[in-house]
């Protein structure tokens, strides 16, 4: 199995355990837990699907910025307080 | 200097550091793109501090399991699009757009699975002025799929180009530009899959 395919079979897996978790969601933690899930996901489509890994430093920064920031913000304000 | 030798050099300039996949314009509309989701969903979870209760009775209505089909669904064509990428590199163009197209046949899965999840939603008397969360779901989604149908329509127009022989393992630029725009696409979707319909 190469490498592209197994990146697409992670996030298969890691996209239906974030369902899974979702559906017990009366644990305090899971959130945060479901949310980190989902920035390993994106991080994973920003570095080797779009490439970006090999790409100039800034636009790396800027869309795993991007993913990190809305995550957190998003998740901080209307889930995790 | 014959073809295959041609084809090795190219492929090896496109795995060199500091290389931009596509052409910068299609980043820099990316970037904005990306900016502008990130706004919705920075509202969305605003608008739910204020009524808890009104989004986790609206979240209690959307189908989750066709979110998580759907989730499965634009990774995979995502995954199509990458192997596509990955031919023309390597000077298979026809496979090339082969892989486009398949990539793009799920995009059509996608909104299948969209429709048929509004049209339950509107069946079951919910549109946009039913709730805030309702506003949020079919605003958020409704502009993303907007997205996946700009981004079908790349990716076609891309595969009718590369079987016309308008790519070559040394210029896919524009294959390049067409794959950037469709996994951001996906992008958004993974941030907008646990906000609407897993952590309800």
């Amino acid at each position: 199995m190469n490498r592209l395919s197994l990146i697409w079979g992670t996030l298969l897996v890691l996209t239906a355990v974030s369902w899974l978790l979702g559906q017990r969601l009366d644990e305090a933690w899971l959130p945060a837990v479901v949310l980190v899930l989902t920035a390993v996901k994106g991080q994973l489509v920003i570095d080797d699907f779009m490439e970006l890994r090999e790409a100039p430093r800034l636009l790396r920064q800027i869309v795993s910025g991007w993913l990190i920031t809305v995550l957190a913000v998003a998740g901080g304000v209307g889930w995790l307080t | 200097m014959n073809g295959p030798q041609q084809s090795l050099l190219a492929s090896r300039a496109d795995t060199e550091p500091g290389q931009l996949p596509g052409d910068l314009a299609m980043w820099v509309f990316i970037v904005a793109e990306l900016l502008a989701f990130g706004l919705l969903f920075i509202s969305l979870a605003f608008a739910r501090t204020r009524e808890p209760e009104v989004f986790a009775a609206g979240a209690a209505t959307v189908h989750t399991g066709a979110g998580l089909l759907n989730t499965l669904i634009l990774l995979t064509g995502s995954y199509f699009v990458v192997l596509g990428v990955k031919a023309v590199r390597s000077g298979a163009v026809v496979r090339c757009s082969r892989w486009l197209l398949a990539g793009a046949g799920t995009g059509i899965a996608y909104a299948s699975i969209k429709f048929s999840e509004y049209a339950q939603l509107v069946a079951d008397g919910y549109n946009l002025r039913s709730s805030s969360f309702h506003f949020f779901y079919f605003f958020t989604t409704f502009f993303h799929l907007m997205h996946v149908v700009l981004g079908m329509i790349i990716l076609i127009a891309i595969a009718q180009r590369c079987r016309q022989g308008l790519y070559s393992a040394a210029d896919h630029r524009g294959v390049e530009s067409g794959a950037s725009y469709w996994h951001m696409v996906d992008l958004v979707w993974l941030v907008l899959f646990p906000l609407i319909y897993v952590l309800l």
